[in-house]
């Protein structure tokens, strides 16, 4: 919850404020004991997520969320812009057509495979969770495939349907806990 | 035994359309022989398949030999003849929601079972190549990309540009523009479109030389866009007769006849079977056979028909009324409208405005829209159509939500009671119709 509050603030706020309250986090954070307990490690794929109640919900179902590929989470920052030369226009430009796909591109499956598999493998992720918005066919499409990838990658995987409304009702926090308990297991 | 048993099917549909005229009778063969050609010769060595996107231009697959199949039209096929719950179970088990195009569930099922001999008509040949558009509907691209993942063949994009909105002068649709099964790829108000379309066209030409291995007969598809063009205006002759009181041929007998002009315009085939139709519509016209003995209202169609459900036209016929002309493939006419009613909103890719147009050209009191949310393209604009009908015209429409080929979501006790009341509001309508300020245009033999 608190590295997607992070990044949906650095989508949102003003970056100089953004870096500031960032620095001001970070080092209260790392003041604090690091939580030990050994849970189900999560990874959450999604398009926009920026109601967090469902991450709430996956870490409160006694899971961590220790990586994800949102729109509005590492997908915002994950590739970076490069050398501003010969202008700093070109490098954005350059940065948004080469980053991490989102599926609604053309031939975004493989790397967004690719990426998803090492973002597991780098994590050590137990589970998926995709949260896919209703009629979302970009997502929609791919969402079978990668599940079968994942799933003969060894992971388990979760399915949420969600239409951006605010909050999660009780069925999917049944599922999520359900979900959780199947990665303790 | 295969066509006793699609018989059986095509019986057993309680909603099975029926057709007036004698030439449409002849669809059901067309379209059987249409597969059976496709199986005989895609066994044959060397032949190269694609199977395309419903707005792929025909004429250069023609000219190459290549064998088209379109999934969309496959779905129609599984829909009416078939058991489309047997493929989209699979698909649905597989992952795609459904929430999704009921074509797109129909074949990755279809693709998932492994292409199976005894799907209805035979089936889709497995294809070398997959081509499809941006144009209208955006879902195509990503399932095309699906389907080139679960076939491993290359994937051919032939981008459209979205249509920007007619000037403040009033939108203009030129019929010519509107013969792609209603979808315009390019204006003249607009050349940069025309532009953009004709390079990804030559894009489109190059990927097919390179998987055909050999370059295109020029000459050849020449003959072929000639050939089309001709049949594309004995179908706006048709689509012109169509505009008389009574009507000679309505959208039922339309939905079948669409197949030929849609799917093989530069053949042959294609011009005898158009050319038998504009005679017999033209006797109907010249000795007033209507579809109904009184016409007591006329309907536009808007949208996707229910395919498994084509007595839904037939049923307004049972209550003194004709479903006149759709707008989903193409209302072009020969002549255009009224200029003092020209559409004041134009609409995604003209949408709403062939929908406006469509009421007065052809002398309609309501619009039924095939309300489809597993169809986002056009469900997105229907809404819009019903207010523009009702704050422009004060048409009254009736929005009927289904898919088009996923039968189980289809309320059939719902649907008759609103088609029932919505009768009774177009009734009343119907008493005021003055759309043209001329009675309809008359034509004669030899012209």
């Amino acid at each position: 919850v608190e590295a997607f509050s992070v990044a949906l603030s650095s989508v949102l706020a003003p970056k100089d404020e953004h870096n500031r309250w960032t620095e001001d986090f970070l080092e209260a954070r790392e003041a604090r004991t690091p939580p030990l307990s050994a849970r189900p490690r999560v990874l959450v794929a999604a398009s926009m997520l920026d109601d967090l109640d469902l991450v709430a919900a996956v870490e409160n179902s006694g899971a961590w969320v220790v990586a994800d590929d949102v729109c509005t989470g590492s997908r915002y920052f994950w590739d970076t812009v490069g050398e501003p030369e010969p202008s700093p226009v070109r490098a954005l430009a350059r940065r948004y057509l080469n980053k991490l796909p989102c599926p609604r591109s053309v031939g975004s499956l493989a790397p967004r495979t690719d990426h998803l598999l090492s973002l597991a493998r780098d994590y050590a992720v137990d589970g998926v969770i995709f949260y896919i918005l209703r009629c979302c066919d970009a997502h929609m499409f791919q969402y079978p495939l990668l599940k079968q990838r994942l799933e003969e990658a060894g992971m388990k995987t979760l399915f949420i349907q969600g239409d951006q409304t605010v909050g999660i009702d009780t069925p999917t926090r049944n599922r999520i806990e359900a979900f959780t308990e199947m990665l303790s297991s | 035994m295969n066509d006793a048993r699609d018989r059986e099917i095509k019986e057993s549909n309680r909603m099975r359309g029926k057709k007036h005229l004698k030439t449409t009778q002849e669809i059901s063969g067309i379209v059987k022989e249409y597969y059976r050609e496709r199986e005989e010769k895609g066994r044959q060595p060397g032949q190269k398949i694609a199977w395309c996107g419903i707005a792929v231009p025909k004429q250069p697959l023609q000219a190459m030999d290549v064998l088209a199949y379109y999934p969309e039209q496959y779905g129609t096929v599984v829909a009416t003849r078939g058991d489309p719950q047997r493929f989209i179970q699979v698909a649905e088990d597989f992952g795609l929601g459904r929430e999704m195009c009921g074509y797109a569930r129909i074949t990755t099922g279809y693709i998932l079972e492994g292409l199976p001999e005894d799907a209805p008509l035979g089936g889709m040949a497995r294809p070398d190549m997959l081509i499809t558009t941006s144009a209208v509907c955006d879902t195509r691209v990503k399932w095309w990309e699906l389907m080139g993942e679960l076939l491993e063949v290359p994937v051919f994009i032939l981008e459209f540009a979205e249509m920007p909105p007619a000037g403040r002068d009033g939108a203009h649709i030129n019929p010519e523009d509107m013969e792609n099964i209603g979808i315009q790829i390019g204006r003249d108000d607009a050349p940069h479109t025309i532009e953009y379309t004709w390079e990804n066209f030559a894009g489109y030409i190059a990927f097919l030389e390179e998987v055909c291995g050999r370059p295109t007969d020029q000459d050849r598809l020449d003959e072929i866009t000639r050939a089309s063009k001709r049949v594309s205006r004995i179908r706006r002759e048709i689509n012109e007769y169509r505009k008389n009181i009574p009507t000679p041929m309505g959208a039922a007998d339309a939905f079948a006849a669409m197949f030929p002009g849609t799917y093989l315009p530069g053949t042959k085939m294609a011009d005898e079977f158009y050319t038998r139709l504009r005679a017999e519509v033209r006797e109907r016209m010249e000795n007033r056979v209507g579809i109904v003995p009184e016409e007591k209202f006329r309907l536009v169609w808007s949208g996707i028909p229910f395919w498994y459900n084509m007595g839904l036209l037939n049923y307004f016929e049972t209550r003194g009324g004709v479903v006149v002309i759709d707008t989903q493939y193409g209302c072009a006419a020969l002549t255009s409208g009224n200029p003092l009613r020209e559409p004041k909103r134009w609409g995604p890719n003209g949408m709403v405005a062939s929908v406006v147009k469509a009421v007065i050209d052809y002398n309609c009191d309501g619009a039924v829209m095939s309300y489809t949310p597993t169809c986002r393209a056009l469900y997105i604009v229907q809404q819009e159509i019903q207010n523009t009908l009702m704050e422009e015209l004060g048409v009254p429409s009736l929005l009927l939500e289904s898919d088009m080929v996923d039968a189980s979501s289809f309320n059939e006790a719902q649907t008759m009671s609103r088609i029932d009341a919505f009768i009774e509001v177009v009734m009343e309508k119907a008493k005021e119709r003055d759309w043209l300020p001329d009675p309809p245009p008359r034509y004669g033999p030899g012209e």
